[in-house]
């Protein structure tokens, strides 16, 4: 069963953290973002993340007559689904109200309502099955352009 | 298909150049009559490099088409990104339905449009750089110990390859890339040297071996 767990709070990251970070792909989630935990029977698996993140992907193959493909970077707003191991506790603290309130929610439960909603338009729901990744740093973003 | 009239300006033309060819050749034939019999010189035996323009740009073109396939083969081994790339696909088979450029469309192309692919390769630094990255992709900071400089002075040499297309620059590790047009244009300048070298040296050649007329032929 994948859900937020409501139990765990929200926590705000203090210093930038690469949630992602592969030869080809980085994900680095900065100061001020809200997260809460995504768990899979009870066992963190990821989590939920709220706030200014950057991601750069490398779309590079090469061969030996010289490299195809192009490079992207750019920012990722509103919520993103992180599976995989993450070193996010090491670099957050619980969020206070006002930093709830600085991304427009009222409170915790408010944030928590709104992760669980994220995962449903994600389409992950209560018995979706994911696997993920142990190491941190080498798990999947779910994140789409429009914010949800 | 030339219908009679066109045949017939043809015909004309035809004769008219034959008819010019025999008074070129009569008057050759006057000229040397008149002329005195030049000293008799010791036979040099001289290789006279042939430049054959429309053989070069015929060679470039298959060359091309070689590396073309080369890339489908390595391509062949990345069974997902194949897929995912095909329209990057720009060898063979779409070169094979273009027409390829007559040697006047070749001649016809302007400075301004030879600088663009040129005028980034202009510098050793550029040129280093691109025989580096041949051997895979590289750090700016490998890239600095490689060429000996540093900050700004690198990146004015790696920015017009990179704005030229012929180095891509990865964003997640910074790793710089020499592009399959990169590598095109390297090997491409490194041929252009190689013809460049081996005419200039047959003229040096042919110089050294030809007599002074100062000296009367005494040599």
């Amino acid at each position: 069963m994948i859900e937020v767990n409501p139990n765990t709070g929200v926590k705000v990251v203090v210093d930038p953290i690469e949630v992602i970070s592969t030869e080809k792909v980085l994900v680095k989630v900065q100061p001020g973002c809200l997260w809460t935990e995504l768990v899979q029977d009870g066992r963190q698996i990821g989590a939920v993340i709220h706030g200014p993140a950057e991601y750069a992907f490398d779309a590079i193959a090469e061969t030996e007559e010289g490299a195809l493909g192009k490079s992207f970077r750019g920012d990722m707003g509103g919520f993103k689904i992180y599976v995989g191991g993450t070193d996010l506790h090491g670099s957050s603290r619980e969020a206070s109200h006002e930093e709830l309130l600085t991304r427009d929610f009222s409170s915790s439960e408010a944030f928590i309502e709104c992760a669980g909603g994220a995962l449903g338009l994600h389409n992950m729901h209560h018995d979706s099955d994911i696997k993920s990744s142990g190491s941190p740093g080498e798990g999947v973003v779910i994140w789409s352009d429009d914010g949800v | 298909m030339y219908d009679e009239e066109e045949l017939s300006d043809l015909r004309k033309e035809l004769e008219e150049i034959r008819q010019l060819k025999e008074s070129l050749k009569a008057e050759i034939a006057g000229i040397r009559r008149d002329s005195p019999r030049p000293k008799a010189r010791p036979k040099v035996h001289i290789e006279t490099p042939i430049v054959d323009l429309s053989g070069l740009t015929e060679s470039l073109e298959v060359m091309m088409e070689d590396i073309g396939d080369q890339i489908q083969d390595s391509l062949g081994n990345l069974h997902d990104a194949k897929e995912r790339i095909r329209e990057k696909r720009i060898f063979r088979t779409a070169r094979r339905d273009r027409p390829r450029m007559r040697d006047s469309e070749v001649e016809a192309i302007p400075p301004e449009r030879v600088a663009a692919y040129i005028g980034p390769l202009g510098s050793e630094e550029r040129l280093r750089i691109l025989d580096f990255l041949k051997s895979g992709g590289k750090t700016f900071n490998e890239l600095e110990q490689h060429t000996g400089r540093t900050g700004s002075s690198l990146t004015h040499h790696l920015n017009p390859l990179v704005n030229a297309g012929y180095v891509i620059k990865g964003e997640v590790r910074g790793t710089y890339y020499v592009t399959v047009e990169g590598s095109l244009a390297y090997r491409l300048s490194q041929w252009l040297t190689s013809r460049l070298e081996s005419e200039m040296e047959g003229r040096r050649y042919r110089d050294d071996d030809e007599p002074d007329d100062d000296l009367g032929g005494w040599y």
